[in-house]
């Protein structure tokens, strides 16, 4: 078990992590090993800036991306613009296999409410497509984007107010459970068996036993 | 339960749990889901792909997969999609007979397509599972997401190639083939 307490930053306990989340003790501290290279990568400061988080998720992608904003946004609980140890293993546990379903609906309705209004605005929809379009090279011609968002707004908005508010966004996640599958990690189910060259290594020897 | 599991009977299309793909699981509730697909729209057949709704297009963006954190390679060595005009079945059925081709055992799961190579008591080398899903855009296009579960990136990357090459022709827009990556 590691020094929890690094030059700059007091880390919290994680017994106390454990005891809030899904994690066990032990895979907090493995937590801590991740976390130890993310929050040293560009400054060793014990904590997660923007960059770190980008590079950590995208290697080479530095560019600004709505989304990996608004993931960092939502990761940073305490709005200091800095990930710390808790924040990081507390959003981590929403990921987790076994975390609830509300917790993650939670979570992915916060993510695509992009401003915060509480209410996933049709143009919020449109931009977050446009983007993935464009990081996806594919070009798709404004009739047919307006038609995806119509038929999104028409099987989610029920109340037809051209917005989509939590209890319309947990109508829509019960009866399309694939919309949640962003909010899962499968590597968190057995995160001691650790990072970075694992999972298919492990399963490999299983198999092999 | 072991004499179950060693009679033939048992062996035929058997294929173990594996753990990896348990975030199938965790979200998929197949019943339910082509249920409610169904609904949607009864003239759909269940072997049809759904028409994609803006979440599920925007949920395949690489910048809302955490799984960098844990993995050293790039999202594109694991996860690819591409356009196509190819109708729904075409590619379904043409990217079968690819895997099959290659020595993958193929599952089909309403839209998803799950192939595995895996040679037994040999570590690693070749082993590959993966998993695609067929989804539709508008009636002439189509998206296939393709990703990794688990195995050889060698081996991986060759599977794409040939799918790109394969599913690539080029129809009427221009749109054709684009190969995505983020």
């Amino acid at each position: 078990m590691g020094c929890f307490h690094s030059k700059v930053t007091r880390h919290e306990d994680p017994i106390e992590l454990a005891s809030q989340t899904a994690f066990t003790v032990s895979e907090v501290e493995a937590l801590f090993e991740l976390f130890k290279s993310i929050s040293s990568s560009v400054i060793d400061d014990g904590l997660i800036n923007k960059e770190e988080f980008q590079l950590a998720l995208f290697m080479n992608k530095k560019k600004e991306n709505i989304f990996a904003n608004r993931i960092f946004d939502l990761f940073d609980a305490k709005k200091k613009g800095v990930i710390d140890f808790g924040d990081f293993v507390r959003a981590l546990n929403i990921f987790h296999p076994n975390a609830s379903q509300e917790d993650k609906t939670d979570f992915a309705f916060k993510l695509y409410d992009m401003d915060g209004t509480g209410f996933i605005e049709r143009n919020e929809v449109k931009l977050m497509l446009i983007a993935l379009l464009c990081e996806s090279e594919m070009k798709l011609g404004d009739e047919i984007i307006e038609a995806i968002l119509d038929k999104t707004f028409l099987d989610a908005d029920i109340n037809q107010d051209g917005k989509i508010d939590i209890l319309e966004w947990q109508n829509l996640v019960a009866r399309n459970p694939s919309l949640l599958k962003i909010m899962t990690l499968p590597y968190l189910r057995d995160t001691t068996t650790a990072f970075p060259s694992f999972v298919f290594n492990s399963k490999v020897d299983e198999v092999a036993a | 339960m072991a004499g179950i599991k060693n009679d033939e009977w048992f062996k035929q299309d058997y294929s173990p749990a594996v753990p990896d793909d348990d975030e199938e699981d965790t979200y998929f509730d197949d019943e339910a889901f082509s249920m409610s697909e169904m609904a949607y729209d009864g003239n759909k057949s269940p072997e049809s792909p759904t028409l994609i709704n803006a979440f599920q297009l925007i949920g395949m963006s690489s910048y809302l997969d955490l799984s960098g954190f844990f993995e050293k390679e790039d999202v594109s060595e694991r996860k690819i999609r591409f356009t196509s005009n190819h109708s729904a079945k075409d590619l379904v059925a043409r990217i079968q007979d690819i895997a099959t081709e290659m020595g993958f055992r193929v599952q089909m799961k309403n839209r998803r397509l799950k192939a595995t190579r895996e040679h037994r008591g040999q570590k690693c080398v070749g082993n590959l599972s993966i998993a695609a899903e067929v989804f539709e855009i508008s009636p002439s296009l189509y998206v296939v997401e393709l990703r990794k579960s688990y195995g050889d990136s060698t081996v991986y990357r060759q599977l794409c190639t040939k799918l790109s090459k394969d599913l690539g022709v080029p129809m009427g827009q221009g749109q054709g083939l684009i190969s995505i990556e983020a």
